[in-house]
C-alpha cells in the first residue's frame, strides 16, 4: 500500500484560500475551501483499496506454428468489494510481441462483475508461459494504490516444422561407421578413388579385369569410402548475436537456429551423429548421438531450451569465451566436425572457429547476414563483418554466407560451390 | 543492425476522454469565475490552457501548476469581491478539472493511450465531482441557511474551525 500523494497541495491551498477569503471578507472563499476540505476528508475516509480477483486467461491456440497471430483474453472477476480504479497490465513473456491492443486494461468493477481484454500476440519458437497479472487498484479519490501480482496460467508452446531438404557438404572428418560423406580413404564404396596393385584376399569383384586382360597384371580399383560424420551445431546466442536488419525482421540467433534444425533433421537421416550448443551465457549442450529418440531430444533442444531462447539472455551475466571455449573442447568428440552459426558481429566467434580448426575440429561457418545494405552504417557493419569472415577462409576455415533474401539451400549451394572437397 | 522486438511499448499520453472532460470542467470553472470577476475568469483560463499543456506534454508537474493558477483563480475571486455562488460553482469545477487530468496522466504512465479505460475514466470523474458537489452544496447550503452577512467575530471563529479541520484532514 503507498500513498500517491495525489492531493498533497490541496490542504495548503485550502489554508491559503481561508486566510485571503478572512483577510477581503470574502465569503465565497472560505466556502471553496469548504470544498477542499470536503475532498479531504473523503480522502481520509475512503477504505483502502484490497484487490480479490479471480484472473482466467484463455490462449486461442496453444500449440501454433511460428509467425501466427493468437489472440488472448483475459477475464477479471472481482470477488471482493467494488474497485474504483483498477489498471491491469498482463505479463506478457518475453519472447511473445503484441501485434494487437496493448495487453493492459483499466477499468472499474463492483463486487462480482467481470472484465474482459483481448489482445493478439505473434507466436515465436519456445515454451512460453504466463505467470502473473499486475494489478494497481487506487481508492475512489485515488489517494492510496496497492500493486499486487495475480497468479493466472496459460501457455503457448510454439515448435518449427525444421523439415528442409537443406542440405550442406560436410568436411572429410568422419567417423569409422559407414555413411554418406565421402571420404579421401579407399575401400567398397561408389565412386572411384584409385588403382593399386593386387594383393591376396581382395574380392574378385574389385579386380580390374580390362587391364589384366591388356597387361596380364592383376590390379585391384579403390572405391571411395563413404563414412558418417559427427557433427556438433553450435549456435551463437550471445546477446551480441541477437541482431537483424531491421526491428521487425528475424534476428541472427532466430535464423540460425532454424538453419540448425533443417540440417540437424537432414543430417540425422543420412545417419550422421549431431549434437547442439549454444555460444551464449545461458549454456546448452547435447551430446552428439543418432536414432529416432535423439531426434526429437535434439529438436525439443533447440526449441526450448533457454540457451536457444528467441529473446537475448541478461546482458549483465558473465560470459568468458575462454572458458566456454575450454568447457566446449572437453565435451566434443575427437571426431567430430563443428557447424557454427554465427552473424560475426564480433571477434568471438571468429577466435572459436580458428582455435577449433587448428585443433583439428572441422569447422563450416554459416554466417546469417544481419547487416542492412541501404544504410551507411548498415554498409560499414557489413564491411567489417565481410573483413572477419575473409579472415576465416584465409586460415581455412569454410564459411557459407547467407543473406536474408535467400533460403538456406540456395545459400548453400553457392557457397559449396567454391569449397574444394 | 537493431535488436529486434521493441516497439509494442503503448504510447505514455492520457486517454482522450480525460483530455476532454478535464478541459471541459476546466473551461466551466473558468466560465463561473468569468462570471464572478473578469480578473478571475482571466487567471482560470491561464489555469485551463497550463492544464491543457501538461496533458499533451504529459508532465505530472505541470499538471500541478495548472491546478494552484486554478486556486489562485479562487483567491483573485475572493480578493475582487466576486460573489460567493460563482466562487463555489468555480471551485468545485476546477478540483474535479485537475483531479480529473492527474488521474489521466497516472492511467497514461500505467497502460498508456491504445488501452479500453472508458469505464474507469468515467468512474473517477463521477465521484470527484460527487465528492465536489456534495460538499459545495452543504457548505453553500449552510452558507444560505445561516443568512449571510455574518459579523466579523463569526467569521474569525469560522476560520479557526476550518483550519482546525483541515489540520485534521491534511495528515
Amino acid at each position: 500500500m503507498t500513498a500517491t500523494n495525489r492531493w498533497a497541495g490541496l490542504g495548503a491551498a485550502a489554508l491559503i484560500v481561508v486566510g485571503v477569503g478572512v483577510l477581503f471578507r470574502s465569503a465565497g472563499a472560505v466556502l471553496a475551501a469548504a470544498v477542499a476540505a470536503g475532498y479531504l476528508a473523503v480522502r481520509a475516509a475512503a477504505a483502502r483499496p484490497r484487490p480479490s480477483l479471480d484472473v482466467e486467461r484463455v490462449v486461442a491456440d496453444e500449440a501454433p506454428d511460428p509467425g501466427d497471430e493468437i489472440r488472448v483474453t483475459v477475464t477479471v472477476r472481482n470477488e471482493g468489494p467494488t474497485l474504483f480504479d483498477l489498471r491491469l497490465i498482463d505479463g506478457v513473456p518475453d519472447g511473445l510481441a503484441v501485434v494487437d491492443g496493448p495487453a493492459r486494461h483499466a477499468t472499474a468493477l463492483r463486487s462480482g462483475d467481470a472484465a474482459t481484454f483481448v489482445y493478439t500476440v505473434r507466436a515465436a519458437r519456445g515454451d512460453h508461459e504466463w505467470t502473473g497479472l499486475e494489478v494497481v487498484a487506487r481508492g475512489p479519490l485515488g489517494a492510496r494504490e496497492r500493486a499486487t501480482t495475480v497468479a493466472a496460467g496459460g501457455r503457448l508452446r510454439c515448435v518449427p516444422a525444421f523439415d528442409g531438404a537443406t542440405d550442406l557438404p560436410l568436411r572429410g572428418l568422419t567417423t569409422p561407421f559407414a555413411g554418406r560423406v565421402p571420404t579421401d580413404v579407399g575401400g567398397t564404396g561408389l565412386e572411384f578413388y584409385a588403382v593399386r596393385e593386387y594383393r591376396r584376399g581382395d574380392p574378385r569383384g574389385r579386380v580390374d579385369w580390362n587391364r589384366a586382360a591388356r597387361t596380364g597384371e592383376l590390379a585391384t580399383l579403390e572405391l571411395r569410402e563413404e563414412r558418417a560424420a559427427t557433427v556438433v551445431l553450435v549456435v551463437d546466442a550471445r546477446p551480441a548475436a541477437y541482431v537483424a536488419p531491421s526491428p521487425t525482421a528475424e534476428s541472427a540467433v532466430e535464423r540460425s537456429v532454424d538453419a540448425a534444425g533443417q540440417l540437424a533433421d537432414v543430417l540425422l537421416s543420412k545417419g550422421d551423429r549431431v549434437g547442439a550448443a549454444a555460444l551464449s551465457p545461458r549454456t546448452a549442450w547435447l551430446a552428439p548421438d543418432t536414432g529416432h529418440t535423439h531426434r526429437a531430444r535434439l529438436r525439443e533442444t533447440l526449441v526450448t531450451d533457454p540457451g536457444f531462447a528467441p529473446t537475448p539472455p541478461d546482458p549483465d551475466r558473465r560470459f568468458v569465451s575462454r572458458l566456454w571455449r575450454r568447457q566446449f573442447r572437453r565435451r566434443l568428440p575427437a571426431d567430430a566436425q563443428v557447424l557454427l552459426f554465427s552473424p560475426c558481429v564480433d571477434r568471438t566467434p571468429v577466435t572459436f572457429a580458428e582455435r577449433l580448426d587448428a585443433l583439428g575440429h572441422a569447422v563450416t561457418v554459416v554466417s546469417p547476414d544481419p547487416t542492412p545494405p541501404d544504410r551507411p552504417g548498415g554498409r560499414l557493419a557489413g564491411l567489417e563483418r565481410s573483413l572477419r569472415l575473409a579472415e576465416l577462409r584465409a586460415a581455412g576455415v569454410r564459411v557459407a554466407e547467407w543473406t536474408p533474401a535467400e533460403p538456406l539451400a540456395a545459400a548453400g549451394d553457392r557457397a559449396a560451390r567454391r569449397w574444394s572437397r | 543492425m537493431t535488436a529486434p522486438g521493441a516497439g509494442a511499448e503503448p504510447t505514455a499520453a492520457p486517454p482522450a476522454l480525460s483530455v476532454g472532460l478535464a478541459v471541459g470542467l476546466g473551461g466551466l470553472a473558468a466560465a463561473f469565475l468569468a462570471a464572478g470577476t473578469p480578473l478571475a475568469g482571466a487567471v482560470a483560463l491561464v489555469g485551463v490552457a497550463l492544464l491543457g499543456a501538461s496533458l499533451s506534454a504529459g508532465s505530472v508537474r505541470l499538471c500541478a501548476t495548472a491546478g494552484a493558477t486554478l486556486a489562485g483563480a479562487v483567491v483573485a475571486a475572493a480578493a475582487t469581491a466576486a460573489p460567493p455562488a460563482p466562487i463555489v460553482g468555480g471551485a468545485v469545477l476546477g478540483v474535479a478539472a485537475w483531479d480529473v487530468a492527474d488521474h489521466g496522466l497516472g492511467l497514461a504512465a500505467h497502460v498508456g493511450r491504445e488501452t479500453t479505460t472508458r469505464r474507469n475514466e468515467l468512474v473517477h470523474a463521477a465521484v470527484s465531482l460527487a465528492v465536489g458537489g456534495a460538499a459545495g452544496a452543504v457548505a453553500f447550503g449552510g452558507f444560505l441557511a445561516a443568512g449571510g452577512g455574518q459579523p466579523a467575530t463569526a467569521l474569525v471563529l469560522l476560520l479557526f474551525g476550518g483550519v482546525a479541520l483541515l489540520a485534521a484532514l491534511r495528515g
